[in-house]
């Protein structure tokens, strides 16, 4: 089912992507290249393919504030704290100042994804005749919009006014760059100003684009200052190749002024002009999106002792399950994360650590394993929401309290998978069994490792009794029967896989894990891209010519996936020694529903309350408090606060106030969240961690991204991570040029356009750490580095199962078993 | 000496762009001798464009935040210039809305400005308000390093300035309320001061007030040196972590 969500995703994008390419290719040849419908297809067949956000979703306005990306839509509340530390993680939020003033800024956001498809290229230029009426002329003027809306609605006479301001004028000729918001619009404007030859014309480049993205600019800075400096290189180009030509004819002279407004760029320059255009609508847009509205992960403190016990007990869940005793899959991407690339992506800006699997699931439950050991962390408070306990759930609690989590009866754990069962199966929708399948994935992993430790022992009788004599009702005892037979059957089941220690078995597991992997692929692989327009074409193609096919298959899959095997799949895939549990259980808990109740498994983490974006970390408390402390509003008279001391023949009297600040605020926490994301539909380039679906695709991607890193780096590197195949490779990229450095002019100015024109080699070397379940040569150090992270987690291991260890001391050395791992060094 | 300073600014009806406030950060360690400024006759700036000290005697204020010294003075001895330039590209030679919405100019002459505009109505001013702005400078001629500053903290500073202005704007309601007797009529004038136009009226009878009269907040200008040296404090600080 998960495969034919995300196929049903890739077809409906597949399907726009061939209706709007389509549509491109009907209009080419009768209207001019430019014109604003063409154009729309483009950017909508770029964005589409590069981001995940459905297309065409209308959201009210007054929604803004709290809507969620799309993408978490299929992620539990549990899941959501672990990778992101709060359940609401709306977009970037705009600065809503201008709505506090009553009058001004009437205009409201009516659509967030029709917005940010749309921009607006400006070039302006302004003569020097200051007497003239009309001294500015636009020189190009280009929207993206099919539908019309106030971007494209102002006229340039209007944004001239904030472009480049007031007639009166600096003395200077210096370049300038301007970042503002336009009054009564939802508009933000990105201007560059610059001189040609210091003649008196001055070149405006403007960038129009919503207001919802003003605060990614900042961070996405060096991409559109390199935008900028593209395009202003290629008019200086047109300026220079201009000036020559008259020169040729002879019809230069010393008076004649060389003006933009002279040459039809249009017409003289297609090809720059696209290449512009698109440069802007394929990496510029995209990533200013891709940092306001993919959420990040937030990286708890690594003192928050809460965080800490989910953390270790993922990571023993993942061994337990995924890797098996003898395997150490997990232990050495620890190992390579910690020694290795916790250093080099903090370095090196553009190296990845990518996750290719099929199942969302488990890459994000990885992801949360891995982010732990990166770094910048977050060092403030996190706020714990207080939990309104009633009084008759009181005693519970504190019953619940004096157990361990290890001790937890298996009663109660397998009356939940019941009840999530029988949750999934009462949905009609398949889209929502596959939703219902990962809540239940989610909420019975982390109960599911405290059975599978008990499968070591028979099931004590003990424990079923005291569950007996708790109730008193008979119906009750039919359910622990069952629920007991079930524990007995994985755990013979277990012994059995665990007693026959030959590697064949796991490879005969290993087997079977293709028929589901390839169940769960959301695209046809592409054996060779050359360009993202290659494969966007490709894919249309593909999807044009076998329509019916890829319907009926559609179909087929759908049949197949019944609402009664869709848990059964996704469990499988995680504890394929686990059976289905029948019918009869479901009966049975529909007898016992006060059980239900009292049996919630407390998340660690569930009172966790960080208010954030898909960016930052809100900044409001921190400013309230300190703004209370600091100055001190309610106080009338603040003569206490400062004295004054006596000046001399250098300065007059001084007054000196009281620093105020203490511990708390003297460091601020972290507000802009790293790179860091979750499961993506697709690869995105903007982000140092992630995970996205595997295939080769994918990796073409990967490959893809890294040679347009090199365009402005000589080397990178990459991780990448595959679960179905069990790979871990080092992925490094290196350009070397060779031959001759001299470059005409013409290629100067399209430096990062015509990469084919550049002698040099790009070298690609490729690392295996993990390949096919055997371990590839690796440094001294990096196994050393293995072996501390193996050991440490056999101390927690121990440390989770000792039932006579106190609550406290083994919080502390969890916490310092969690610090060494995210301090290793190799020294050490 | 940091190159990150930020100033409160204010076009006046008879001297055009003029600062009020600025304020730096010194060594650390050091006392910021050379932040301070000497004795200057008061009399010779006009009500609106002066910074008013509590007391009469002084001419700066100078807090130490682990033992950094920040000090705010009229005028910057050692800036003077690049300030001067600043204010008159914020307010003469952009368009500025006063807005409280930020706009960002960077150039190699002034480094990375942010200037946050906001207005208080006075009807003893040219078209009966008065503008100001606060400004982030970061002094600096590499524009990726600023901009990474300005990305890393850009709630922080946007709702730092967005507090302070918020705080001038309700205590200057409140001085304008108490001021006047029929509060309703007040209330539409303040609501009406969104609409008047962008031309500033010539009128004689119109006079300089300063901002501690209009807010009747003795302290306003410790009050904006403290938390400008807090805002300074804490940009500058996470810089320094890596």
């Amino acid at each position: 089912m998960l495969g034919n969500l995300l196929r049903n995703k890739t077809s409906s994008s597949g399907f726009e992507k061939s209706s709007e390419h389509s549509d491109f290719s009907s209009v080419v040849p009768n209207v001019p290249v430019y014109c604003k419908a063409a154009s729309t297809g483009t950017t909508k067949t770029a964005a589409g393919a590069l981001l995940d956000t459905a297309v065409n979703v209308e959201k009210p306005s007054e929604m803004l504030s709290t809507t969620s990306p799309p993408i978490l839509d299929h992620i539990s509340d549990d899941l959501k704290l672990k990778l992101f530390g709060s359940r609401d993680i709306p977009y970037s939020r705009p600065i809503d100042t201008l709505q506090n003033n009553g009058g001004l800024g009437t205009d409201k956001i009516t659509s967030i994804n029709e917005k940010t498809y749309a921009f607006r290229i400006l070039i302006i230029e302004e003569a020097g005749q200051m007497a003239c009426r009309n001294n500015y002329r636009d020189i190009f003027d280009y929207t993206t919009s099919k539908i019309s809306n106030s971007m494209e609605q102002i006229r340039p006479s209007e944004l001239k006014e904030y472009i480049f301001g007031s007639p009166v004028r600096s003395s200077d000729l210096t370049q300038c760059d301007k970042i503002r918001t336009i009054p009564n619009s939802d508009l933000v404007l990105i201007t560059r100003i610059f001189y040609y030859t210091h003649q008196y014309n001055r070149i405006a480049i403007s960038l129009c684009i919503p207001r919802i993205l003003l605060p990614v600019v900042a961070e996405s800075w060096s991409s559109i200052s390199s935008w900028l400096t593209q395009t202003q290189k290629m008019l200086i180009g047109f300026l220079t190749k201009n000036r020559i030509m008259q020169e040729n004819t002879g019809n230069y002279s010393n008076n004649s002024v060389i003006k933009l407004s002279n040459i039809d760029i249009r017409t003289h320059y297609p090809k720059e002009i696209e290449i512009m255009v698109q440069t802007l609508q394929k990496r510029v847009i995209p990533g200013l999106r891709s940092m306001s509205e993919i959420p990040r992960l937030f990286l708890y403190p690594e003192t928050f002792k809460e965080f800490v016990h989910v953390w270790f007990k993922s990571i023993f869940n993942w061994i337990e399950i995924k890797d098996g005793p003898k395997l150490g899959f997990l232990p050495l991407l620890m190992a390579m994360i910690i020694s290795d690339y916790r250093h080099t992506i903090r370095e090196l800006k553009t190296s990845k650590i990518v996750i290719l699997s099929g199942n969302m699931v488990v890459a994000n439950k990885l992801l949360f394993i891995l982010s732990a050991l990166l770094e910048p962390k977050y060092k403030g408070q996190i706020t714990i929401r207080r939990e309104n306990i009633r009084s008759d759930s009181s005693a519970v609690s504190r019953n619940k309290s004096n157990n361990n989590f290890v001790d937890k009866p298996e009663t109660e754990l397998s009356t939940l998978t019941s009840t999530d069962n029988l949750l999934s199966r009462t949905e009609n929708n398949s889209n929502h069994n596959y939703n219902n399948s990962n809540v239940s994935s989610n909420s019975i992993g982390s109960p599911n490792f405290h059975s599978l430790r008990k499968g070591w022992q028979i099931p004590n009788r003990r424990n079923s009794n005291t569950s007996v004599s708790v109730s008193s009702s008979e119906s009750l005892a039919e359910v622990i029967q069952p629920s007991s037979f079930k524990s007995g059957s994985s755990s013979l089941h277990y012994l059995s896989s665990s007693i026959s220690s030959q590697p064949g078995s796991y490879g005969s597991w290993f087997n079977k894990r293709p028929t589901i992997s390839q169940f769960f692929q959301p695209s046809p692989s592409l054996k060779h891209n050359e360009s993202w327009e290659r494969l966007q074409t490709t894919a249309g193609n593909m999807q044009r010519t076998s329509s019916s096919s890829s319907l009926q298959q559609a179909t087929s899959r759908l049949s197949l996936t019944t609402p009664q095997q869709s848990p059964s799949i996704s469990e499988y895939d995680e504890y394929p020694w686990m059976g289905t549990p029948g019918s009869p259980n479901v009966g049975d808990v529909s007898h016992a529903p006060p059980l239900v109740k009292n049996i919630s498994y407390k998340f660690p983490l569930k009172n966790v309350e960080l208010k954030r974006d898909c960016q930052r970390i809100s900044q409001d408390d921190l400013l309230d408090e300190a703004f209370e402390r600091i100055c001190q509003p309610s106080l009338a008279d603040l003569n206490s606060t400062y004295e004054i001391f006596p000046g001399n023949s250098s300065y007059a009297d001084i007054l000196t106030t009281d620093s105020d600040i203490d511990d708390g605020l003297m460091n601020k926490p972290l507000e802009l969240l790293p790179k860091y994301t979750m499961y993506l539909t697709h690869f995105n380039n903007f982000f140092q961690l992630q995970a996205c679906p595997a295939g080769q695709e994918s990796e073409s991607r990967i490959t893809n991204s890294m040679k347009i890193d090199l365009l402005k780096a000589d080397y990178t590197r990459s991780l990448l991570v595959s679960l179905r195949s069990r790979d871990i490779r080092d992925v490094a990229l290196k350009r070397e040029f060779t031959g001759n450095n001299n470059n005409n002019s013409n290629q100067n100015i399209y430096d990062e356009n015509f990469v084919g024109k550049r002698k040099y080699v790009l070298k690609q070397k490729t690392r295996k750490i993990f390949s096919c379940g055997k371990i590839g040569k690796l440094s001294t150090s990096l196994e050393n580095c293995v072996n501390f992270v193996e050991n440490s987690i056999k101390s927690a291991m121990m440390l989770y199962d000792d039932n006579g260890i106190d609550s406290e001391l083994r919080d502390s050395e969890a916490l310092r078993i969690f610090s060494s791992l995210v301090h290793y060094c190799n020294a050490g | 000496m940091s190159s990150t300073v930020i100033s409160l600014a204010h076009f006046c009806d008879k001297h055009g762009p003029r600062i009020i406030s600025v304020t730096q950060s010194a060594e650390k360690g050091t006392l910021g001798e050379e932040l301070l400024v000497p004795d200057y006759p008061t009399e010779s700036y006009c009500e609106s464009c002066l910074l008013q000290f509590p007391e009469e005697s002084t001419r700066s204020m100078r807090c130490f935040i682990e033992d950094v010294p920040f000090i705010t003075t009229q005028y910057s001895s050692i800036r003077y210039q690049l300030l001067n330039s600043i204010i008159k590209r914020a307010f003469s030679e952009e368009t500025m809305i006063y807005d409280n919405m930020p706009f960002i100019f960077f150039d190699d002459l002034r480094g990375l400005n942010l200037v946050i505009g906001f207005k208080l109505y006075d009807e003893n001013a040219r078209g009966n308000e008065r503008r100001y702005c606060f400004i982030l400078t970061v002094d600096s001629r590499s524009h990726d390093d600023s901009m990474k500053m300005l990305s890393e903290h850009w709630n922080f500073i946007i709702g730092g300035f967005d507090k302070m202005i918020a705080y001038i704007k309700n205590i200057h309601k409140s001085e304008f309320l108490g001021k006047n007797k029929t509060v309703e009529n007040n209330l539409e004038t303040l609501n009406n001061n969104a609409f008047i136009g962008s031309y500033l009226r010539a009128n004689k009878s119109k006079f300089g007030r300063n901002l501690v009269s209009l807010t009747d907040d003795k302290f306003l200008f410790v009050r904006i040196h403290k938390w400008n040296s807090f805002l300074l404090h804490t940009v500058m600080n996470e810089n320094k972590l890596p």
